[in-house]
């Protein structure tokens, strides 16, 4: 499908949303979904929450489409909706998350990774591996492209504290494909 | 190696941003329920908002039936008076009815001595039409008389001196009096304009109480407090608070039970006489409304903090949240001690400000008033707060999240006036308070109450 009949029809399915059509609303589910779930489970502590989150988004999806004035991307608009859902439900979780022993989690890495080049599922293993104060941080600033001014909004935290754990999750990460990186990863890759 | 950070955004961003990962069959079911529900909520508010709107209606409807159920028997009295006085009805060639009730002006001649010297019949726009066409503009009393009788004792020395059927009743009395004051010049009253001549009727002032009415201010003010059974009407909650609610090893939880919360309103209304039978009434209320949540077990945080799963309170209205915005451990917890739980009562208290538009319409006009009111009410959450209570102790806990700060509802009721002195009246008023928004953000769950005001009212000079 051309770039310009693909908006005439997302711009009809919007309208058939607005409407309150189930169809339409199945239709934009289906082509937008996969990619939500995909930041869910960014965002989610485990797969059965990355569910709880893509629900909850695509209903309010749904209820405050009218609210699209059809100016800028309209999947943006629907991940902006999806990421909120996924910082709410962060926000309202987040202090029973007390672990913030980093050390943990770098213990249980799995060096039989190393033998495969780095996938998506990887880096998003990593991205989990980080507590859920640097992940939601990171997650925000370097893949959805939030700035930290927005990051200190949406969660409630000084644009200092967003910085500072921005800093750390990229200090972990990098220590984290650094080791993916060793001379013994490589030369098993190579073999 | 990679050392430049900058490039672990990069490569996590490139990766990551334009991923998909299949999506499970079973979550647009539940999205498509969810919507299906909505829609049908939707429908139900709408179709309440109608009910309350009709029920409004029906409640003025109901207040002119009445009104001219009144107007009826006064009609028949009025014919009960022309027939049992043996009154002349003439035709003029115009083919009116009209009677006069002097032809010999005794009558008025009678009256005339003994009315005080500041009794006037006023004209007034409703009455013009009848007064126009019998010529009669004003009824002057004559100031020439000094003796002071009072008006009621007037009325009956002056209905106890008439000749009448003994059949006839007290009120038919009074009409006959009245129409000798109407016919108080000798001129013919025109029987065509019956409504007008009913409503004349009312206006003449004869008892001393009447004549006091026509200085009354239209102003008033009350104090009310009442006692309230305040509850709540779920319709529908969040998918999120159900998922959670039903999370497994929840059947502590499952022991918990909400119940009706008994709480008080307390105000001052002021109100203001649009006309004899309508009023309009505003004011300040703080009202106390909510839930008790029967049996909860709750653990301290040192208890629960690393032992296991723990579970915010999820009750109807919201969750609830510690003060130091910490979840309150009400489930079970794995590996935890239950014989050191507390079984406790949580009181979810909602406090608001309540500014209400009420009309009010008097449907009975009798020593004890009777009307019917109905109206809108806007409530300011001004508390939220969340109480424990065991044997023992009673405690702030903390507050329940995301309720509206604004709550709009209807009210419907009756309210009784009694008088007690010249400027105070005493009143009981039965009212149905029904919200027509939802007390939380994301749940669909309504408040409503029953109260029985009791109050006293002052009427301004």
């Amino acid at each position: 499908m051309s770039q310009k009949k693909f908006l005439n029809s997302i711009d009809k399915i919007i309208k058939g949303c607005v409407a309150g059509n189930i169809k339409y609303q199945e239709m934009l589910y289906k082509q937008l979904s996969g990619k939500m779930f995909a930041v869910c489970l960014r965002y989610s502590k485990d797969y059965t929450e990355a569910e709880d989150i893509l629900q909850e988004g695509f209903i309010k999806v749904f209820e405050k489409i009218n609210q699209f004035k059809f100016k800028g991307s309209f999947e943006g608009w629907v991940r902006r909706i999806i990421v909120n859902t996924a910082l709410d439900k962060y926000r309202k979780q987040n202090i029973l998350q007390t672990v913030d022993d980093i050390s943990k989690y770098s213990e249980d890495f799995n060096y039989d990774d190393v033998i495969s080049k780095i996938t998506s599922n990887d880096l998003l293993k990593f991205i989990h591996e980080l507590t859920p104060k640097y992940k939601v941080v990171f997650i925000s600033y370097a893949i959805e492209g939030y700035s930290h001014k927005e990051i200190s909004d949406m969660l409630g935290i000084s644009v200092g504290t967003s910085k500072s754990n921005l800093s750390r999750a990229r200090q972990i990460l990098q220590d984290k494909i650094n080791k993916y990186y060793t001379d013994e990863g490589k030369i098993k890759l190579l073999k | 190696m990679i050392n430049d950070r900058k490039n672990i955004d990069k490569l996590f961003h490139d990766v990551l941003i334009n991923n998909e990962h299949e999506v499970p069959n079973y979550i647009w079911n539940n999205i498509k329920d969810n919507l299906l529900n909505k829609k049908r909520r939707r429908n139900r508010i709408l179709l309440r908002n109608i009910a309350a709107s009709v029920i409004i209606i029906l409640t003025f409807a109901s207040g002119y039936f009445f009104s001219d159920l009144f107007r009826l028997e006064k009609h028949k009295s009025l014919q009960s008076v022309i027939k049992k006085q043996n009154l002349k009805v003439k035709e003029t060639d115009n083919n009116a009815k009209k009677i006069n009730i002097n032809p010999d002006n005794k009558a008025n001649k009678e009256l005339d001595t003994k009315k005080q010297d500041n009794i006037t019949f006023q004209n007034n726009n409703q009455n013009k039409g009848f007064l126009s066409k019998t010529e009669t503009k004003s009824l002057e009393i004559n100031k020439k008389k000094k003796e002071q009788v009072p008006q009621n004792k007037l009325l009956a020395n002056s209905i106890e001196n008439e000749s009448f059927d003994k059949s006839m009743p007290y009120n038919d009395k009074i009409i006959y009096k009245k129409l000798k004051l109407i016919n108080a010049d000798n001129i013919d009253i025109d029987l065509n304009s019956e409504q007008e001549l009913i409503y004349s009727l009312e206006q003449v002032p004869i008892l001393n109480t009447d004549l006091k009415k026509k200085k009354e201010s239209r102003w008033s003010v009350e104090g009310q407090f009442s006692p309230l059974y305040a509850y709540r009407d779920v319709k529908e909650v969040d998918a999120y608070y159900v998922a959670t609610a039903n999370t497994s090893n929840s059947n502590y939880r499952d022991n918990a039970k909400e119940e009706p919360l008994s709480a008080f309103s307390v105000g001052a209304n002021v109100k203001y006489k649009v006309s004899e039978r309508l009023r309009i009434q505003t004011g300040v209320y703080y009202s106390e409304t909510g839930q008790i949540t029967k049996n909860a077990m709750l653990f301290s945080e040192s208890m629960y903090n690393g032992k296991g799963n723990t579970y915010l309170l999820n009750t109807s209205v919201g969750n609830v949240i510690e003060a130091n915005n910490v979840p309150v451990p009400v489930n079970n917890v794995d590996n935890l001690d239950f014989s050191n739980s507390e079984i406790s009562d949580i009181i979810q208290n909602f406090d608001y400000l309540e500014i209400p538009a009420i009309i009010k319409y008097k449907i009975i006009d009798r020593k004890i008033d009777v009307n019917i009111l109905s109206g809108i009410n806007t409530g300011f959450l001004v508390g939220n707060n969340v109480v424990v209570k065991n044997n023992t102790d009673k405690y702030n806990m903390g507050k329940t999240t995301d309720i509206n700060t604004i709550n709009y509802s209807v009210i419907i009721g009756v309210n009784f006036v009694y008088p007690l002195f010249k400027k105070f009246s005493f009143s009981i008023e039965p009212t149905f308070k029904y919200s027509l928004t939802s007390i939380n953000k994301f749940n669909s769950v309504y408040p409503y109450s029953f109260a029985v005001f009791s109050g006293i009212s002052f009427l301004f000079e």
